[in-house]
């Protein structure tokens, strides 16, 4: 998959530093995909991944350090980072 | 299209994403599909430029998708067979062997490439763009094409193998061109790609200029990429995907390397024997049959220009069709442009247009 919206990790980072090798963990996965359809990001996701309709995806760390919501466009293999956030943050 | 400008700063990248968002669900083959491929390579450029992560390490993305599935170091060890291996590789104290990644990416669906070393924090395919071709992009967008190489460089990523057309021959049905009528390969020759047997190959240049034009909409037809090189590249090895620049560019190159792996003559014939001709008929012998009842060695000069008529747009031309005005057209624009190019003489093509389009 193709992933835009990366400028909101650095500064993530940078506050929550523990979180950084799991983002890049997860985020070479979702590169590294061909998800055609919410199945695969389960597949390759597990329960950390769950569809929020229209395309919407939230993802949680296992690790409980952040949660990121991305849009996936599975026709075009692109994956769109909205958000960044303490997965405690409501 | 016209108004896509390069991203400078901050301000035109968030503007690029506000728009990607808004032509997120753009239909592929529309206006809005192709800004939306290039305002995704120029905010992936602007990122890859201008966000500092580092590289994501396997390790990385083996351990988040372990904690995502469920799956414990003893599950990994039963993966790999060895408990040791598996805490060595866990600690990376072992790096990843071919054979571990392909086990593990069986066992749990983790994509191997993400545990095959280097996989990027930023994204596959547009990680290649950003570095290498984006800045072309932003330049044809705007201005000229300085960066070709690199652009066309990405698209040859991930490309289908030639092998794929080659193994066309192997079906039952196959025609040799050699058994193929003379005024059937001519009829395509003039309607398709008249000047096949003297281009060479695609340069970079050429690609970028056709993807271009194609997605700034000067004038109403699309340009480019409609050789039969091209064509058998875009229908035996890149069916199904969705039509985009990356697409457009792929075909380019896979019609380059065709042109570079095989004669004229197979490329040619590969091309009649799998060119898509309406009614499920694929290839010229099985629309023969298809359409006018007859063996490929029995069809006419006016029979052959309905045929290659058809691949511009097969159910439209179709001869079957009940009104017969569309298909009649074409066959008569087919046989006007072999006579110009001299493959038939001007009164044959005449007494082949006096011909009905199908046999009573």
């Amino acid at each position: 998959m193709d992933i835009i919206g990366r400028h909101l990790l650095p500064d993530f980072c940078q506050r929550h530093p523990d979180s950084e090798s799991a983002l890049r963990g997860v985020l070479a996965i979702i590169a590294a995909a061909e998800w055609r359809g919410d199945d695969d990001t389960g597949r390759n996701l597990g329960s950390a991944v769950t569809p929020m309709g229209e395309g919407r995806l939230t993802i949680v760390d296992p690790g409980g350090r952040f949660r990121l919501i991305v849009r996936v466009n599975f026709t075009r293999q692109l994956v769109h980072i909205l958000a960044v956030e303490e997965a405690s943050h409501e | 299209m016209s108004d896509i400008k390069p991203i400078r700063n901050i301000a035109d990248h968030e503007a690029a994403l506000a728009e990607i968002e808004h032509l997120f669900d753009a239909q592929p083959g529309t206006p809005e599909a192709d800004r939306l491929e290039v305002l995704i390579v120029l905010a992936a450029a602007w990122e890859s430029k201008n966000v500092p992560l580092a590289d994501a390490d396997p390790i990385d993305a083996l351990t988040f998708a372990m904690k995502a599935q469920g799956r414990s170091q003893s599950d990994f060890a039963t993966v790999l067979k060895s408990r040791s291996r598996a805490s060595e590789i866990l600690n990376r104290r072992r790096t990843l062997t071919g054979d571990m990644i392909d086990a593990i990416s069986k066992a749990w669906s983790i994509p191997a490439a993400a545990l095959g070393g280097g996989a990027a924090i930023v994204s596959g395919g547009l990680r290649r763009w950003a570095m290498t071709g984006a800045a072309a992009l932003v330049v044809f967008a705007a201005v000229g094409f300085t960066a070709a190489d690199g652009v066309v460089w990405y698209a040859s990523q991930r490309l289908p193998d030639l092998a794929q057309v080659e193994a066309i021959s192997e079906q039952a049905d196959f025609v040799p061109l050699a058994e193929i009528p003379p005024h059937v390969v001519k009829a395509f020759l003039a309607a398709e790609d008249k000047d096949f047997y003297s281009h060479g190959g695609v340069s970079a240049f050429g690609v970028l200029r056709a993807a271009a034009l194609d997605l700034t909409g000067f004038g109403k037809k699309r340009v480019g990429g409609t050789g039969i090189s091209e064509q058998v590249a875009k229908n035996l090895l890149l069916s199904g995907e969705p039509r985009s620049l990356s697409r457009r560019l792929k075909e380019a190159i896979l019609a380059e390397r065709l042109e570079n792996t095989l004669s004229k003559d197979r490329i040619l014939e590969i091309y009649l024997n799998e060119v898509y001709l309406g009614d499920g008929a694929h290839g010229v012998a099985e629309a023969t049959q298809h359409y006018f009842g007859k063996p490929l060695s029995a069809t006419t000069v006016a029979e052959a220009a309905v045929m290659a008529g058809l691949p511009k747009a097969p159910n439209a031309y179709r001869p079957n069709l009940p009104d017969h005005a569309k298909a009649k057209a074409r066959r008569d624009w087919v046989l006007d442009r072999m006579a110009n190019d001299g493959l038939i003489t001007v009164s044959a093509a005449h007494m082949a247009q006096a011909e009905q389009l199908l046999q009573e």
